[in-house]
């Protein structure tokens, strides 16, 4: 009975890669993604005292594993800038007053966080701390952390537009291309493709309805936040909706891709699993892309998903505008249109 | 002038390396009941696909209700009706709304859609289930709704590939009726089939094995193509005297003896069997049994595949 049961796993080769690749993969993407200790958090340095004393504690924080120090500038709303820009995540700034201040033991240093962010956030202003305390037994330097953003560094709103994300990524493609390996497994699309309705209007029904789902869940996860766990929508709700179906038609074009290499549902969602896992971690959803190994950073990089993420934590939490996210609309619109015409191409091929 | 309403020719269809249809000429006409008669494997399922525009072929052409099937599909397909081995309907609509879904996507109006609908469904009988999901029908009631899908368009050419296999014979009845009803309304028909008895009731048949076209003829033509003749069977007290017998006779030289039963080849058996009864009477001897036999599938092709191969 055994012996049958692992020749049945073994000849479904499909399920017997999963079953044997599945844990290892998932193990390590985890082990690389969630590395423990946050680092590499992209920093501008806002310096207005400029004397040596003031460099040297630079100095200091530039030897920090945590922060990858990018800018220097000496203007405060230009390092908010930059944050709000999301090209830097934290700013140290040095007051004009800071070598003075030393000296009579009372300097203060401010941490300025981006709330969006909380889990960079969080981690900044301890070892900032740290720095300053091991930067002269004598001198004392306070930290005081201001917020961007999300002030009260609340988990949800780093997450809301995360979930959102994901369950469009995940479920609309789950579903279409169950759907049209389900036509297959059934034997309806022979019917179907009997008639003169074209391979494209019969994936267009598909995208079309499956689009509607998707908008419908996006909004009603939306609403929960909103009401439910006080998620503050800052941006531009059209902006949003434009990101919504540019990620939406990816990721049903993706599923229509893999339910081409399927001939039953079961297999099309074995496809999808692997990938899910990858998705889901790789993303930045629950943990800073700059904190993961750079082992998988360049996957993280080419994943939709992470700048949907990027996207919509910028729009949602920190109310970025066009200009923001610019750099991810450009790059899902692409990834869209090579998604569409390979699916509507290998859909129509895999008819015949 | 006669009509084709299918024209092939050359027609190949190429798998890898495998020829599952190799080089058909076929030409059907207008108003026949056309029979496509061949084993399981034999390239009937994918010659039908090519002739409803679901594949192309690897080289040579059809022209089905006078349109390319490769070129013009979309022409074909609007005005032929097609029902695959599989049943393929969805089983979470209701026997209506299958109907409805499919009169409207062959773009048939809402009005005519309802009445042709109605005059189906009392043709099939599925009138009282109409508001019945299709996954809770039966076999049987399945392949007649199928029937009746292929139908909604009012098409003047029905494609049906093995419409009655599995179903029990008080049914495939039922379904030849259909059929010539239907066929008296104007409606041509291509069937495939590996069933002989069904084979019997085509206007037209067509043999092929292995891709490759047999014969093609009425199944009268077939039979005598495939024996020399039609066969008749007797049984008498002393087998083999009666041979002997029969050696003299008319008959002679078309004798066979097997399975305790003499078996004849003669030119028409309605007119044989009487003089074979009497010249056997003149000489005392009397028959326990006399019939017609009705050659198999597997006599008449076996015979055809093999004076092909010659």
């Amino acid at each position: 009975m055994t012996k049958k049961e692992v020749t049945h796993l073994i000849r479904n080769r499909r399920v017997f890669a999963i079953t044997l690749f599945m844990p290892l993969l998932l193990m390590t993407i985890v082990g690389l993604a969630f590395t423990g200790e946050v680092k590499r958090i992209t920093t501008v340095i806002v310096n207005k005292d400029g004397r040596p004393l003031s460099q040297t504690f630079v100095d200091a924080l530039k030897d920090s594993d945590t922060l990858r120090i990018r800018y220097y500038t000496d203007d405060e709303p230009q390092a908010e800038a930059l944050i709000r820009d999301g090209l830097a995540k934290v700013a140290v700034v040095i007051p004009a007053t800071f070598d003075d201040d030393v000296k009579v033991s009372r300097a203060v240093v401010y941490v300025m966080v981006d709330g969006s962010d909380p889990v960079s956030a969080g981690a900044v202003s301890p070892v900032v701390q740290g720095i300053a305390l091991g930067f002269s037994s004598k001198l004392r330097v306070q930290v005081e952390r201001l917020v961007l953003y999300n002030p009260s560094l609340r988990y949800i709103d780093f997450i809301a537009p995360g979930i959102v994300g994901i369950f469009l990524q995940i479920f609309p493609m789950i579903l279409i291309s169950m759907a049209i390996a389900g036509e297959r497994e059934r034997g309806t699309i022979e019917q179907l493709i009997a008639t003169p309705v074209s391979g494209f209007e019969i994936l267009l029904g598909k995208l079309i309805v499956y689009m509607g789902f998707g908008f419908l869940s996006a909004t009603s996860m939306l609403i929960v936040a909103v009401y439910a766990f006080s998620l503050v929508v800052r941006g531009s709700v059209l902006l949003i909706v434009v990101f919504l179906a540019v990620f939406l038609t990816a990721s049903l074009s993706l599923g229509t891709l893999v339910s081409a290499g399927s001939r039953t549902q079961m297999q099309a969602v074995q496809t999808v699993m692997p990938v899910i896992y990858i998705m889901i971690f790789l993303s930045g959803t629950f943990y800073p892309i700059e904190a993961m190994s750079p082992l998988v950073q360049p996957i993280s990089y080419v994943l939709p998903l992470t700048y949907m993420i990027h996207a919509l934590r910028a729009v949602i939490v920190k109310g970025a505008g066009l200009e923001v996210v610019t750099r991810d609309l450009v790059f899902l619109s692409a990834y869209t249109v090579v998604m569409i015409v390979l699916a509507v191409v290998v859909f129509r091929k895999k008819l015949e | 002038m006669t009509r084709y309403v299918v024209e092939t020719s050359g027609l190949t269809k190429l798998f890898g390396s495998l020829v599952a249809v190799d080089h058909v000429d076929l030409s059907v006409k207008a108003g026949e009941v056309f029979g496509f008669l061949g084993p399981n494997g034999a390239g009937k399922t994918t010659t039908v696909r090519i002739l409803c525009g679901l594949m192309a072929p690897t080289s040579g052409s059809a022209l089905v209700v006078g349109h390319d099937v490769v070129t013009e599909p979309e022409e074909v397909k609007q005005r032929i009706g097609y029902m695959p081995q599989s049943y393929g309907l969805y089983d979470d609509l209701t026997v209506e709304e299958n109907l409805n879904f499919f009169g409207s996507i062959y773009r048939v109006p809402s009005d005519e859609r309802r009445k042709r609908a109605h005059e189906i469904l009392q043709l099939v009988r599925l009138q009282e289930l109409r508001k019945q999901f299709s996954g809770q029908l039966s076999g049987g009631m399945k392949r007649r709704l199928s029937l009746a899908v292929s139908l909604i368009h009012n098409p003047e050419l029905l494609i049906l590939d093995e419409p009655t296999a599995g179903i029990d014979p008080p049914l495939r009845r039922v379904f030849w009726e259909y059929f010539r009803h239907l066929n008296q309304l104007g409606v041509t028909f291509f069937i495939n089939t590996h069933y002989m008895d069904e084979a019997e009731l085509c206007d037209r048949l067509a043999l092929i094995n292995y891709g490759r076209l047999v014969a093609v003829g009425t199944p009268t033509e077939l039979k005598r193509k495939a024996i020399g003749g039609e066969r008749i069977e007797l049984v008498t007290a002393d087998l083999s005297k009666t041979r002997e017998m029969l050696r003299d006779s008319e008959f002679a030289g078309k004798i066979t003896l097997s399975d305790g039963a003499i078996q004849l080849i003669v030119d028409e058996a309605a007119s044989a069997i009487p003089r074979v009864t009497s010249f056997l009477r003149e000489r005392g001897v009397e028959l326990l049994q006399v019939r017609q036999l009705q050659p198999s599938l597997e006599d008449v092709f076996i015979r055809l595949v093999q004076a092909g191969d010659k």
